[in-house]
């Protein structure tokens, strides 16, 4: 699993989601995957660099 | 005299009304008009002429009777093949649905069947609705993205072969090739059209798109639409608006709040002069543009929202992924694989950070009649392998706000660029109406260079 530790780098979160799709999809199909987990590792960096207001409640839909 | 095929829903639907035109004929139109061009651009998956041409004579008769039902009534309508039609195909571009038929509407075509639309059939799409895109052709140049995931609802009403499409849009796919191909497009709040029967995206960033040759055919095809319906859990009750009367009767200068940081900085310098000319041209006509600087929640608007897209990718093709693997396109499989290895933790922080970003939004929307930005960093590029560049609508699909693109002229290279407004949540009527005194303004109309040659 992805760990969420804030301190961890990009390059450290697309090594373990490429560990991740090997178990999960198999080596080959996680070589093809790679530019899409680097991405994707790029994205989760981001987001762990940003955490939201503690206080901040997630809103699936925007009724109003 | 105008071709029928270049009637406006409003022109064609005053006609249809005082008893001129015969939704018959119109249809006809249309199919002659699909006839001569499909060959070459390939934006249809099918049209059902047998099911139009009964629906348009029904609407004839209705018409005779002294029943007719308001602007919609006998005009055709193209629907991007992602939205269910009862009897007919919905194969999302995939082989992984390519034999499936729906067994209801979905809610957008039973409100449009409701309103006298007459469905014309569906248009291509990528794959649902993302990644890999359809083989229909650019008819401003057959070497470049008509842009997608609307591909086909874009492309048949530029040319003339439908007068109204409906289309989507999770990331750009209704703005993006509105722009692209020279005509208008919209998407409403997020929640203010039903999405239900609607092939989903990303349950929380799709939106029923709509691509029109106006501002004013827009705001008529988004009153038929909208509105609270019980069987989609993300519908609102809000008050659906009057849009036509208020994109039309919409007669002050506009306040603009103008985001030029990300959006300017991102494009390319022939939009970067285009938009100042643009924004120029309006402030002649005396709106008021004024430079709004971005919240910091934007930093990772396109991260979150990339994050919550190919988990919900994920999600719903869960186990069809798993039974019809080899069936996915390669683009949408790559969303899938990736969005099932991402920690729910990280999930429900996008979601998280998607709510302070619409209110960061919000906030600085509401000091203003509209934003503004370029509609794309550029002109359609030149590839046939992507849909294009879609940052400049993803902070807006991502945070629900209501856009239009009006077309707004020429980059250097001869093609289409379009001006992207911005505003609050629920206010189109706001919306239509600045877009429509902006389309005034600017008067501007593109038509793609025909006949296209087949190669």
């Amino acid at each position: 699993m992805v760990s969420m530790d804030p301190k961890l780098s990009k390059e450290e979160i697309v090594a373990q989601l490429v560990e991740q799709a090997v178990a999960v999809w198999g080596p080959e199909r996680a070589e093809a995957l790679k530019a899409s987990l680097e991405e994707t590792g790029g994205n989760l960096w981001l987001l762990n660099q940003n955490l939201p207001r503690q206080e901040e409640e997630p809103a699936f839909f925007f009724k109003d | 005299m105008t071709n029928l095929h270049d009637l406006t829903v409003g022109e064609a639907a005053a006609q249809i009304k005082d008893r001129e035109l015969s939704p018959v004929n119109l249809l006809q139109a249309f199919f002659e008009r699909i006839d001569a061009l499909e060959p070459s651009l390939e934006a249809w998956m099918y049209v059902d002429r047998e099911g139009a041409l009964g629906a348009a004579h029904k609407c004839e008769e209705e018409i005779a009777r002294g029943e007719y039902k308001g602007p919609l009534h006998g005009i055709p309508i193209a629907i991007k093949d992602i939205f269910h039609a009862d009897g007919l195909k919905t194969t999302a571009g995939s082989r992984v649905y390519e034999d499936f038929v729906a067994a209801y509407d979905s809610e957008v075509i039973a409100r449009l069947r409701e309103a006298g639309a007459v469905i014309m059939g569906k248009t291509t799409t990528a794959e649902f609705a993302a990644a890999d895109p359809p083989s229909t052709y650019y008819p401003w140049d057959r070497e470049r993205t008509p842009g997608g995931s609307s591909t086909g609802s874009a492309v048949a009403v530029s040319v003339g072969m439908c007068p109204i499409a409906i289309g989507s849009q999770g990331s750009a796919s209704t703005l993006r090739p509105a722009s692209y191909n020279g005509i208008v497009g919209l998407k409403a709040t997020y929640s203010r059209v039903s999405l239900y029967g609607m092939l989903p995206y990303s349950f929380t960033g799709d939106h029923v798109g709509i691509l029109a040759k106006n501002v004013e055919d827009a705001a008529i095809m988004l009153a038929a639409v909208a509105g609270y319906d019980p069987n989609d859990p993300s519908s609102s009750r809000e008050k659906v608006g009057d849009y036509r009367a208020a994109a039309l009767s919409w007669s002050k200068p506009p306040r603009i709040g103008r985001l030029r940081e990300y959006f300017e900085v991102n494009a390319d310098e022939g939009v970067r002069e285009h938009t100042d000319m643009v924004v120029q041209k309006l402030v002649e006509a005396r709106a008021v543009v004024e430079d709004v600087k971005l919240p910091a929640s934007f930093a990772t608007a396109h991260a979150a929202h990339g994050v919550l897209g190919r988990v919900h990718s994920a999600s719903f093709h869960h186990d069809a992924f798993l039974e019809k693997t080899d069936k996915f396109g390669p683009g949408k499989r790559l969303q899938i694989e990736a969005g099932g290895l991402v920690p729910a933790v990280r999930y429900v922080q996008a979601q998280r950070l998607r709510r302070e970003f619409r209110r960061d939004m919000e906030e600085i929307a509401a000091n203003y009649d509209v934003l503004l930005t370029p509609t794309t960093p550029g002109p359609s590029p030149k590839t046939r392998a992507t849909t294009g560049d879609r940052r400049f609508q993803i902070p807006w699909s991502y945070s629900g706000l209501p856009t239009i693109a009006i077309p707004s002229g020429l980059h250097p290279t001869a093609l289409p660029l379009g001006l992207q407004l911005i505003a609050p949540g629920f206010a189109e009527e706001q919306l239509l109406g600045v877009a429509h005194w902006c389309e005034r303004v600017l008067n501007v109309s593109l038509k793609p260079p025909l006949p296209v040659a087949v190669s």
